[in-house]
């Protein structure tokens, strides 16, 4: 036996939890605690019958906290203040003495803090939140319905499991419709309560100056730099170039605007097009696959040595397409001033300018100088590393001559410094280099601990190539492309996929792509080409598609024949003419039609008797028959 | 439409309830439900209701040959089935015929019989045929027993045991006439003198061509056996009985809901008809546990069809 009361106070203390989740980790500190106790404490004072704070005082409280937390609106930070405000409300709430009204406003509190935590941070896990708190949501108002007829009322576990049946019903198939609708109903390209969402604060960004030796020790972290949906890509093409550095400049190497050179012409395979999906970051480079020839979907600029910097602050999720011919060599149609990439550091040791003058000499084919810079690489047996790195005043010296270990940064800084003083011009490349393929999502999945530098060349044929020094490691092939191979199980696999689905299908979806998505499917099917293996969307609506034929499968097999259709229409009609009383299971139809003394019930008997009893269905003229009589009932 | 079998046994009913049995008709209807069905009626009521009143109409009305048996403990099986005589003329015993061999034979307080009779008497009604000092006699076609008791009656009976009740098809009770109808019978007199005049109404001839219509022409769905089934189920795991319906009781539940069927004119049974007859056919055949032996059978049965659904889709 269950009482109501009972179950509604616990329901609110669900409710609150499921509302509060996720907006717990942005809540005031002070607040944290008040109201993570009030939940356990508002479900203890309840069966006590007991409350801590007299009404008045609650309600002083209550209106303290809103004016406290109104004053911090400001046009920048709405949503945080009024999620607090309201957060203050629900704890107050819970800690009252409740009455019918009460529950209600808990539950609409609820529903307001949640959707508001939607303005603060939209994650996937505002779904799981949404569906757990509509259940309990409509389950608690059901319960309340219960409770307001008889508010003492305790109900046996059967009853209860009826009601709960009930309850479940209704959130059930309005979640359904709602993912229905989801798909089918068109939006704005941006949500339309933007203007209140505060900009998500960039948590990553490449470094813009490269200054190896400063620090004894580097450790990547694991956070998502961006995911690239497009095709896998062969290991020494998964170059993302985004940044070019081309000035030394009190030891380090920065980025000034180069100079003007003529029209770049990409020669290289057919290009391939990647979907890029940046995190939100405080930088505003755009990374493309490397020899990108084509950035649309984002407003830029492209600068003369190939970098893509977006007009606006990258600090919202958004996507843009890349086509990128892969390997292609970037071939530059007039001069380019060679002295700006031959600029060197102000301090090189002895010995580094004996090894380029060596080879500055050897020849004066820059094919020839640029072999021999890497024969000299691949004769230090460098080490690639990201510990016990080289330090003190000339780090690129004793990295090349006396530790022979350093990451990347070293590598092309030494480079970049030989190969200018042999008269090789040159420029340093930051970006990534590879990411986890994910092959249930179809993307890369490229994290910062992939941040790479690399180095272009100009070489004899005034093409810049590029060549990558860390290669040149003797340990390359096991630590470079291997940085973080061993952080993607399948199961964090399949996470991340949700995830991308979730930042594809709802934080980016936008009018466009589901008109382009129409577009694309009714010209598949003009073509009549046999499908292309589903990425993407198609999967997900591939797999609400087999979920829905499932469901209508199960439906149509629990689905009511024709006949007992028309007899539940009967009972209807009947119970509509004659009340309650006159239909149990244990009499038939035609004692009904007797009992009642009306001919339509009778002739209704005769004709459905008739059939199913002859052990055959209704035929057409007699169902129509049937349905006449019914209305004549 | 005036070759339908059914019209003459309809004629039947009519003219007997209109007629001469008024406020009889259930009686009428389940008697002639019982000859269709080539069964035997058990007319279980106090005396002076009309229990002989009623065989007697009904066989005048059928134009069949009528015997009549008074039951008392010193009657004999030989006194129903017939005995062999030695006749002096012919040198030889002939049998001479007792009452079992007409179509209909009232047995009127069957219960007063010594069981001895009792059991001769429901032997010749099962296999209809006797054999009487090794030799087998058929009995007519078609045949009939009328038997009558008398419920309230204890002293100088003996009861029929429960496996010979078994054989009747149906048991009913007459009841008393309507207020009205039992004035005017109060009026006018006993009906006995007018039920002499009735004449045949039915031919020996329409009445197998009924029974055969019945057996060809009426459907039992598989709906109504499940339902039948669930129905004579439900009696054997009823906690008050000791023992249920037997599989004969389902058959003849059955076959009357056939005949019932042909006489509303259907081709096919519906579960009204089995729910008309579930308890004349059935309530004699239950064993209650002794118990519970002073309850109603009629309220267990009507209780047991309030709670098995009737089949509808």
């Amino acid at each position: 036996m269950v009482r109501i009361k009972r179950l509604l106070d616990l329901f609110s203390g669900v409710v609150a939890l499921l509302s509060m989740g996720p907006v717990l980790a942005y809540l005031d500190r002070l607040l944290l605690p008040v109201v993570l106790l009030a939940i356990p404490a508002g479900y203890w004072c309840d069966r006590r019958e007991q409350y801590p704070l007299p009404t008045w005082l609650a309600t002083l409280v209550a209106l303290s906290g809103m004016f406290f937390y109104a004053l911090q609106i400001t046009r920048a930070e709405v949503a945080i203040p009024v999620v607090h405000a309201m957060v203050v409300l629900l704890t107050v709430r819970l800690l009252t003495p409740k009455a019918g009204r009460d529950y209600l406003q808990i539950f609409v509190l609820a529903l307001f803090i949640l959707a508001g935590s939607s303005l603060i941070h939209l994650e996937i896990s505002f779904v799981v939140y949404l569906v757990l708190l509509v259940f309990s949501v409509t389950l608690g108002l059901v319960f309340l319905t219960v409770y307001v007829t008889d508010q003492k009322l305790v109900m046996s576990r059967q009853d209860l499991m009826k009601l709960v049946k009930v309850g479940f019903v209704i959130p059930a198939i309005s979640l359904l419709l709602m993912m229905i609708f989801f798909v089918v109903l068109p939006r704005t390209r941006h949500p339309l309560w933007n203007f209140l969402n505060p900009s998500d604060k960039g948590v990553v960004g490449l470094a813009e100056t490269v200054q190896p030796g400063s620090f004894a020790k580097i450790s990547g972290t694991k956070e998502l730099a961006f995911r690239a949906e497009g095709p896998e890509l062969a290991p020494e093409d998964r170059y993302w170039r985004a940044l070019v550095l081309n000035q030394s400049k009190e030891g380090r190497w920065v980025r000034s605007d180069p100079p003007g050179e003529g029209a770049p012409r990409i020669e290289g395979p057919a290009p391939v097009i990647f979907m890029i999906y940046p995190e939100p970051r405080s930088d505003r480079y755009l990374m493309t696959l490397d020899r990108a020839t084509l950035v649309t979907g984002v407003r830029h600029e492209q600068t003369v040595d190939q970098m893509y910097i977006a007009r606006s602050a990258l600090d919202r999720r958004f996507r843009f397409e890349v086509r990128a011919s892969p390997g292609a060599r970037l071939r530059v149609a007039g001069n380019v001033n060679r002295e700006f990439y031959l600029q060197t550091p102000a301090e090189i040791s002895q010995r580094m300018r004996q090894v380029s003058a060596d080879i500055h000499d050897g020849s004066i084919d820059v094919t020839v100088r640029i072999d021999a810079l890497a024969e000299f690489f691949r004769d230090q047996e460098l080490s690639y590393a990201e510990d016990d790195l080289p330090s003190g005043p000339d780090p690129i010296d004793a990295f090349l001559f006396v530790n022979k270990r350093g990451y990347c940064e070293f590598f092309a800084s030494a480079y970049m410094t030989l190969a200018r003083l042999a008269g090789i011009p040159a420029r340093l490349v930051g970006g990534y280099y590879g990411g986890d393929y994910n092959p249930m999502g179809g993307y890369y999945l490229v994290t910062e601990a992939t941040a790479h530098v690399w180095v272009e060349v100009l070489a004899g044929d005034n093409s810049w190539q590029r060549i990558d020094p860390s290669q040149w490691a003797t340990n390359a092939a096991t630590t470079l492309g291997a940085r973080d191979r061993d952080q993607l199980s399948a199961l964090r696999q399949l996470a991340d996929s949700l995830n991308y689905h979730w930042v594809q299908a709802v934080v980016v979806f936008d009018l466009g792509q589901q008109m382009s998505l129409f577009r694309e499917a009714g010209d598949r099917l003009r073509s009549l080409r046999t499908l292309r293996a589903p990425d993407g969307w198609w999967k997900v609506a591939g797999g609400l598609l087999v979920g829905v034929t499932l469901l209508a499968g199960v439906l149509s097999l629990r689905r009511k024949s024709k006949e007992a259709r028309l007899l539940e229409e009967f009972r209807s009609r009947v119970k509509k003419r004659y009340g309650h009383e006159v239909l149990s299971p244990g009499s038939g139809l035609a004692e009904l039609g007797d009992q009642l003394d009306n001919e339509n019930c009778r002739e209704f008997a005769r004709i459905y008797y008739g059939a199913i009893f002859r052990d055959r269905l209704l035929t057409r003229p007699e169902r129509v028959r049937l349905k006449g009589l019914l209305r004549r009932i | 439409m005036a070759n339908d079998p059914r019209l003459p046994v309809l004629n039947v009913i009519e003219t007997l309830a209109d007629r001469y049995l008024k406020g009889k008709v259930k009686a009428v209807k389940l008697a002639m439900l019982t000859l269709l069905s080539g069964g035997h009626l058990l007319l279980e009521d106090i005396p002076g209701l009309g229990k002989t009143t009623l065989a007697l109409a009904l066989s005048n009305a059928l134009g069949l040959s009528f015997g009549r048996i008074q039951c008392t403990s010193d009657l004999l099986p030989s006194d129903i089935t017939g005995l062999s005589i030695y006749d002096r003329n012919q040198n030889q015993f002939s049998f001479i015929e007792g009452p079992v061999f007409n179509n209909l034979l009232l047995v009127d307080e069957i219960n007063r019989a010594m069981p001895k009779t009792q059991s001769a008497l429901l032997e010749a009604m099962e296999e209809h045929r006797v054999t009487i000092e090794g030799k087998t006699y058929r009995l007519p076609d078609p045949f009939m027993v009328i038997a009558t008791q008398n419920p309230v009656e204890q002293v100088g009976t003996y009861p029929l045991p429960e496996s010979q009740l078994d054989r009747f098809l149906i048991t009913t009770g007459i009841g008393y006439p309507p207020e009205e109808m039992e004035k005017k019978i109060i009026q006018t007199g006993s009906i006995r003198e007018g039920i002499r005049d009735i004449e045949p109404l039915i031919t020996r001839e329409q009445l197998l061509r009924a029974r055969q219509a019945i057996r060809e022409g009426v459907q039992l769905s598989e709906k109504v056996t499940e339902y039948i089934y669930r129905l004579v189920a439900a009696t054997r795991e009823h906690p008050m009985m000791l023992a249920g319906i037997s599989t004969r009781g389902a058959i003849s539940l059955a076959d009357t809901a056939r005949s019932h069927a042909f006489l509303a004119g259907r081709d096919h049974v519906i579960p009204e008809d089995v729910k008309t007859l579930y308890v004349p056919v059935c309530a004699h055949r239950l064993i209650l546990r002794p118990e519970n032996e002073a309850l109603d059978r009629k309220e267990i049965l009507l209780s047991l069809l309030d709670e098995n659904p009737v089949p509808l889709v």
